[in-house]
């Protein structure tokens, strides 16, 4: 067979192809799946997927257990996506105190009117002993301060506080027996250059003067338009640091209060990522406390509260209950001491934030926070890469049995009918699964291997009819009259009127193979380095997926497995029917 | 002259069952004895713990004693080649010894046991939904032959085409999703409701779980077969006798029965025999998804805990099960098909 014979039949098969209307669709699908792998590094929104499938470390700035994003189109209430926010303004502030509760000016002074009061409203403030803490007229001192150290003691000369250790910044001994001055907002003042003034006591003139408190900061400013009914699952915070970080983070919501969140970063190196749902939520929880009511505070218990459900939420009386939302533009700051970046060596850059979203995804992600259409995508190649390999390698090898069967005949004929017999005896999935279970760890190939080796038993009944047929043509007695070797007569006479019906028969065997596939590592007996859509299956199952009614992370997969097969199907089909011999009288 | 056909297939059935049996034996002979070695270890360590009035090399000399009674018991001492037949004589004659984990309802810790009481399970699930694809197949097969061509024809191939490749245990898990958890009118698995009711309910309890099942498999499983019957019954109403018959004056349901199916039989029954045993032997996944205790799910926990004797009597019994089915599928063959009823070729 030359090339001109090649193009010829080829031509002559495609002009009979076009004709089958379900071939062209199967091969439209086809045509459509070499080309998502041929994309794929495009297409894949989480561009590490095909390595990092079982490094949770890859995935942890994701939503777990997320619907699809599409399905907020049909929500009653929408619920956050995924949001990054990067490209900060970045400004540099002189003299910055941070705008805490204090600071505000709806805050309750009334529970204020003396030491001993303040202690029983407020239960940060519980190491100062009611009892303990009385504040004795007519020395103008404190007694038993409990934490304090005795030192401390009110030096009647000075009206100043000596040895206040940690207290150094409470200067506040009022003679006038009113520490308003300098416990809240009444004393400070905030001008428009967010600079604080606070009454500082001055040695020189002997009086309270207003001097600025702060330092300088550098300050990252994001705005985040939240539109949503339902919260983001988390704030995460990244930024690319060589120095020892601390800061603040600040979020202005539309309603005008402001929460403060002390940044403690977990494990300091190059990338910091500070996660608010992890290290946040007390001080999110101090700011939410403020503003619902005393019964709800107490009943709340905040490790099972979300901590964007605080930042978020209106701040209503109930809203520990009854979560409301709170939209707007909210401006999320990042406050650094100015400190850090005076030492050459250290910087801060790439500062960003992730609000993983509580629907993400094309497909959803899984409670690992995988992305399942990336999975779904990475798994594809394998689907194919498999499929077709072994019902390429296994048909080859039927066909040249069944036809080297019938061409010898006689003996050998019956010693491989037996072992074709013997084949045939085995059954499939449960032998795999001893084989595979067996080796310990089964890689791409081992499987493959062992599929080829119990399936090519499939054409070989057929292929050997026909080729004892094809035997007894008048040109391969010629042929064998002018001295043909049996090889020669084989490949050269009677392959070539097999092969195009073989094609078909490939065709028709890959969704067997793909699912036969599907099923051994839907059983967990895989190849674990790659991501096949039945292992993705595995897991959903091994999670109890129906259960939790995650249907995005069922469908897909098995979706895509029958759409492989349908494909396959149409074509395989429509090759059969114009390829297969005993049409061949047509 | 068929029953020489028959006798003689039987037997060539029963020497390839031994000859597979053999072929798994060697194949699986190193992991089976390396878990008796540990089964044995574990035996031995178990025994010991119970004799507290041992001094300790009294009781390393009494457990190596125990170790090599034991050995000798299974014959693990003996060479390779031995201990091979010997344990393929055990598997063909169904003896597999004792199941280290598992009981079957009554208690009884006999591998074979087991396997006798999930094999009704797998075979009543199987055998019914098979019943139905014929069913169903061969009806809807004849309607296609009858109009060939037509919008009922087409559109059913092409649904046809679509379920090829569609795996039964995605749908499984697909209809349980719907119908179990978003409308719940099935119940999600197993065999029975706990408690077991007694009597008539118990019967309507028992189709009221296997309905699902049955509904997946035959959901999937008669496209194939209405296909199948399509081609075959539209080649043989070319055939010139089924066109004297008509002119004969044979009524077309005569016509199509008695003559179109008798000469479509043979292939039918292969294709309902070939796909219930492949069914059968893709019902690991299935079963499991189901709970149905049936032989595929005893194989798959049978493979998760490591019990080798399970395992093995599962292996045996399944791939007795698909010879038999072999057999079976070519008795009916020959009793069908009248040129080997009497003796010729096919």
């Amino acid at each position: 067979m030359n090339l001109k014979d090649i193009k010829y039949r080829l031509l002559e098969f495609w002009n009979d192809f076009k004709r089958e209307k379900s071939g062209l669709i199967g091969l439209g699908i086809l045509v459509l799946c070499i080309l998502v792998v041929v994309f794929e590094p495009v297409l894949l929104p989480y561009k590490a997927t095909n390595d990092s499938w079982s490094k949770m470390d890859y995935w942890k700035d994701n939503s777990p257990g997320a619907a699809p994003v599409w399905t907020n189109f049909f929500a009653k209430k929408k619920s956050a996506t995924t949001k990054r926010l990067e490209n900060p303004e970045i400004s540099d502030i002189e003299n910055y105190v941070a705008p805490s509760d204090f600071y505000t000016d709806d805050y309750d002074y009334s529970g204020w009117d003396d030491w001993d009061t303040y202690s029983t409203d407020d239960s940060t403030w519980d190491d100062w002993d009611t009892e303990a803490d009385v504040l004795d007229d007519a020395d103008d001192e404190w007694a038993n301060w409990g934490a304090w150290d005795d030192d401390d003691d009110w030096d009647d000369e000075d009206d100043e506080w000596a040895n206040w250790g940690a207290w150094d910044d409470w200067d506040d001994w009022d003679d006038d027996e009113d520490w308003d001055d300098g416990w809240g907002s009444a004393a400070a003042e905030i001008d428009d250059s967010l600079t604080v003034y606070v009454d500082d006591w001055d040695d020189d003139d002997d009086d309270w003067e207003y001097v600025p408190m702060g330092m300088d900061v550098r300050m990252y400013e994001f705005t985040y338009n939240y539109k949503y009914d339902l919260p983001p699952l988390d704030l995460i915070l990244h930024l690319n640091t060589t120095s020892n970080f601390q800061g603040t983070l600040l979020i202005e919501r539309p309603d005008e209060k402001t929460m403060s969140i002390n940044i403690r970063p977990v494990i300091q190196g190059r990338d910091l990522r500070f996660s608010l749902e992890a290290d946040g939520k007390s001080d999110a929880f101090e700011f939410a406390k403020r503003y619902a009511s005393r019964e709800s505070s107490s009943h709340a218990d905040p490790s099972h509260i979300r901590t964007t459900s605080m930042i978020f939420a209106q701040a209503n009386e109930d809203q520990f209950e009854n979560f409301e939302s709170l939209k707007g533009e909210y401006k999320f700051k990042v406050i650094v001491p100015s400190a850090i970046f005076s030492n050459l060596d250290e910087d801060i850059d790439g500062v960003r934030f992730i609000l993983p979203g509580r629907v993400s995804g094309l497909l959803g992600t899984d409670p690992n926070k995988r992305d399942i259409f990336s999975g779904v995508i990475a798994g594809l190649k394998w689907a194919l890469f498999i499929g077709l390999v072994t019902s390429v390698v296994s048909v080859l090898i039927g066909v040249m049995y069944g036809i080297i069967s019938a061409y010898l005949g006689g003996m050998p004929d019956n010693i491989m009918s037996v072992i074709f017999e013997f084949f045939i005896s085995i059954p499939l999935l449960p032998v795999l699964i001893v084989l595979n279970a067996v080796v310990s760890k089964p890689s791409i190939w081992i499987i493959i291997g062992s599929l080829v080796v119990f399936s090519w038993t499939g054409s070989v009944k057929v292929v050997r009819s026909m080729g004892l047929q094809i035997k007894e043509e008048t040109y391969i007695e010629a042929a064998k009259a002018l001295g043909a070797g049996n090889g020669r007569i084989i490949f050269k006479h009677m392959a070539p009127i097999l092969l195009p019906y073989s094609f078909a028969n490939m065709a028709l065997a890959v969704p067997g193979a793909i699912v036969t596939e599907a099923s051994l590592s839907l059983l967990g007996l895989g190849d674990p380095s790659i991501v096949t859509w039945g292992q993705i299956l595995h897991q959903a199952q091994a999670s109890g997926a129906t259960l939790n009614g995650m249907w995005w992370w069922i469908i897909p997969p098995g979706l895509f497995i029958a759409l492989m097969g349908m494909t396959f199907a149409f074509v395989g089909f429509a090759m059969d029917k114009i390829l297969h011999p005993k049409l061949r009288t047509r | 002259m068929y029953k020489w056909y028959a006798i003689k297939r039987i037997l060539r059935g029963v020497v390839m069952f031994a000859l597979v049996m053999f072929a798994m034996s060697v194949l699986f002979n190193q992991v089976n004895e390396k878990t008796q070695r540990d089964q044995i270890l574990e035996r031995v360590k178990q025994e010991s713990q119970g004799m507290t009035k041992m001094k300790t090399d009294e009781l390393n000399a009494w457990k190596r004693e125990r170790t090599d009674h034991l050995e000798k018991l299974y014959k693990l001492d003996r060479p390779m080649f031995e201990r091979i037949i010997y344990r393929a004589f055990n598997a063909i004659r169904f003896d597999f010894g004792n199941s280290t984990l598992s009981k079957s309802r009554t208690g009884d810790k006999r591998v074979i046991a087991i396997l006798l009481e999930a094999l009704p399970r797998t075979m009543l699930l199987f055998t019914l939904a098979a019943g139905i694809q014929m069913i169903i197949g061969i009806s809807l097969g004849l309607k296609k032959a009858q109009k060939p061509g037509k919008k009922l024809d087409r559109t059913t191939s092409f649904v046809t085409m679509i379920v090829f490749g569609m795996p039964s245990w995605w749908l499984a898990m697909l209809l349980i999703l719907f119908f179990v958890y978003t409308i719940k009118i099935f119940p999600s698995g197993g065999v029975n409701s706990v408690p077991t009711p007694e009597g008539f309910l118990w019967l309507l309890d028992r189709l009221w779980h296997m309905a699902l099942p049955i509904i997946t498999l035959v959901l999937l499983g008669f496209w194939g077969l209405s296909f199948v019957i399509r081609n075959i019954v539209l080649s043989v109403l070319q055939e010139d006798y089924i066109m004297s018959a008509r002119a004969r004056g044979v009524p077309e349901n005569s016509v199509l029965f008695g003559h179109t199916l008798r000469s479509a039989a043979p292939p039918i029954m292969t294709m309902v025999i070939l796909g219930l045993l492949g069914s059968m032997s893709g019902a690991i996944i299935f079963e499991g998804i189901f709970s149905w205790p049936g032989l595929g799910n005893i194989y798959w926990i049978a493979v998760q805990q490591n019990d080798i004797p399970l395992l093995m009597g599962d292996l045996a019994m399944t791939t007795a099960i698909y010879q038999g089915g072999l057999i079976l599928l070519d008795l009916i063959y020959g009793f069908l098909d009248p040129r080997i009823k009497v003796g010729g070729k096919a």
